[in-house]
């Protein structure tokens, strides 16, 4: 099991999240902004992986991800994404976006996900 | 003396009241904001208690076989805070966890208050209730949502577009084509996403939008391009060709040229290299993108003529004759 960091401005979405990958046995830390997943990321280096929403409010989640990478940081990504920003996520990939999952979202398949994704290691 | 009534009492007195009713307007603006804030500090901690308990019943979690009742007999501004969240997890999920919200949202006499508030005099209020019966997505509701497209208030009716999205159908793309048609202030970021979500979910609607390629309003048959371009299935290339070839309006030539830049195939080319001579420059520029988007083997016949024809509002954007194959 794995420390997870759970970023996402709706704290009703973020809840959930972080329940569901809680429940699947992981650590889950959860941020409601970009910059707040910056300064959890420098406090808790043994989080393995991120479910990072793609429209947060001032750095979006691909901008999070672009400075992750550039940093040097192998963190893993699943980005959250509505459906209409679909098209974003060839700019998300090509920031370093590992796999992404589109809202609305079934809870078992992002916990599905996230397991495939640690799996990679 | 030029006011002979004008005396130091009488002045002082209006002073007084003057100063009276800037401080009872001050009072006033006080006295709201705090209430307001005590209001949304109340709402905050009701969140902060009922977000939890509404995450584990959408996950179903089996440590808690009384959290059910526990969220459905919730009354009074907790019960309130209840439905709001509730409903707000409805925009993230699918799957059994929706299912299981809704008929608790149900239960819980939810959608009755809702279609209840749909028909206040207050548009600001019909319009919540429309929104939210759009999160539901009940069939009972999809009439009085269609309905509401036509509300005499602009908000409700966009706010019924949208929320049309949820009840997919021919029924519903002509609503919100109606809407359009009739010249409605609503934004034409709503009328297309709401028929892209209808038009992904269901062949009528689909079938419906294609029609709207004919449709007698010029707006309607632009944002049935548009939309179908969004849908991005190449089977409606020849559809889009043909707009571009002969519609009269330099909106609609755009919106077609625009789809075929993202649906485009080797069919379609003969109706670009059309819209490549358009006396519209925006229509010409979309063309050539959309020549410009195809295989370069598929498209390097009518660059090449494009190129010789040297117009000087689309030469900077050809690539040179030395990069088209066969050159």
């Amino acid at each position: 099991m794995a420390h997870v960091l759970a970023v996402d401005d709706d704290p009703d979405i973020l809840e959930l999240v972080a329940l569901k990958l809680r429940s699947a046995g992981h650590t889950v830390t959860t941020a409601g902004s970009g910059e707040l997943a910056r300064d959890v990321l420098a406090a808790h280096p043994d989080i393995e992986l991120a479910v990072v929403d793609h429209m947060l409010p001032g750095m979006t989640g691909v901008d999070l991800v672009r400075a992750l990478r550039a940093e040097g940081s192998d963190l893993r990504v699943l980005m959250l994404t509505a459906r209409s920003q679909e098209r974003d996520l060839v700019g998300g990939f090509s920031a370093g976006v590992d796999d992404y999952l589109t809202k609305p979202f079934s809870p078992r398949e992002l916990a599905v996900r996230v397991r495939a994704l640690l799996d990679r290691r | 003396m030029i006011l002979p009534w004008l005396t130091p009492h009488l002045l002082v007195t209006v002073l007084v009241i003057v100063w009276l009713l800037v401080a009872l307007t001050v009072a006033a603006i006080l006295l709201s904001h705090a209430a307001r804030v005590r209001t949304e500090r109340s709402q905050h901690a009701l969140d902060e208690a009922a977000r939890p308990l509404v995450a584990r019943f959408v996950l179903d979690d089996p440590a808690d076989p009384g959290l059910r009742a526990t969220l459905r007999d919730a009354r009074g501004a907790f019960g309130d805070r209840v439905d709001e969240r509730l409903l707000a997890v409805l925009e993230g999920i699918t799957g059994e966890g929706r299912e299981r919200t809704v008929a608790l949202l149900v239960d819980r006499g939810h959608p009755a208050r809702l279609r209840r508030r749909a028909r206040s005099r207050r548009a600001l209020i019909r319009a919540a209730a429309i929104r939210r019966l759009g999160r539901l997505a009940l069939p009972a509701d999809a009439d009085l949502v269609r309905r509401a497209t036509a509300d005499r208030a602009p908000v409700v009716s966009s706010v019924a577009a949208r929320a049309l999205a949820a009840y997919p159908g021919a029924a519903s793309a002509q609503a919100v084509l109606d809407l359009l048609r009739a010249g409605a202030s609503v934004p034409q970021l709503v009328v297309v996403n709401s028929l892209i979500g209808q038009g992904e979910a269901d062949e009528d609607a689909l079938a419906r939008i294609r029609q709207g390629l004919e449709d007698p309003e010029a707006r309607v048959r632009a944002a049935c391009a548009q939309v179908l371009g969004e849908l991005t299935s190449t089977a409606d290339a020849p559809l889009l060709g043909e707009l571009l070839r002969r519609d009269p309006t330099a909106g609609v030539q755009l919106a077609a040229a625009g789809a075929l830049r993202r649906v485009g195939r080797a069919g379609a080319v003969p109706a670009l290299l059309e819209g490549t001579r358009s006396a519209w420059g925006p229509v010409r520029l979309q063309a050539l993108q959309a020549l410009l988007a195809l295989p370069r083997e598929v498209a390097a016949p009518a660059l090449a003529e494009v190129a010789r024809r040297g117009d000087p509002l689309l030469e900077p954007l050809l690539p040179r004759p030395a990069d088209l194959p066969g050159s």
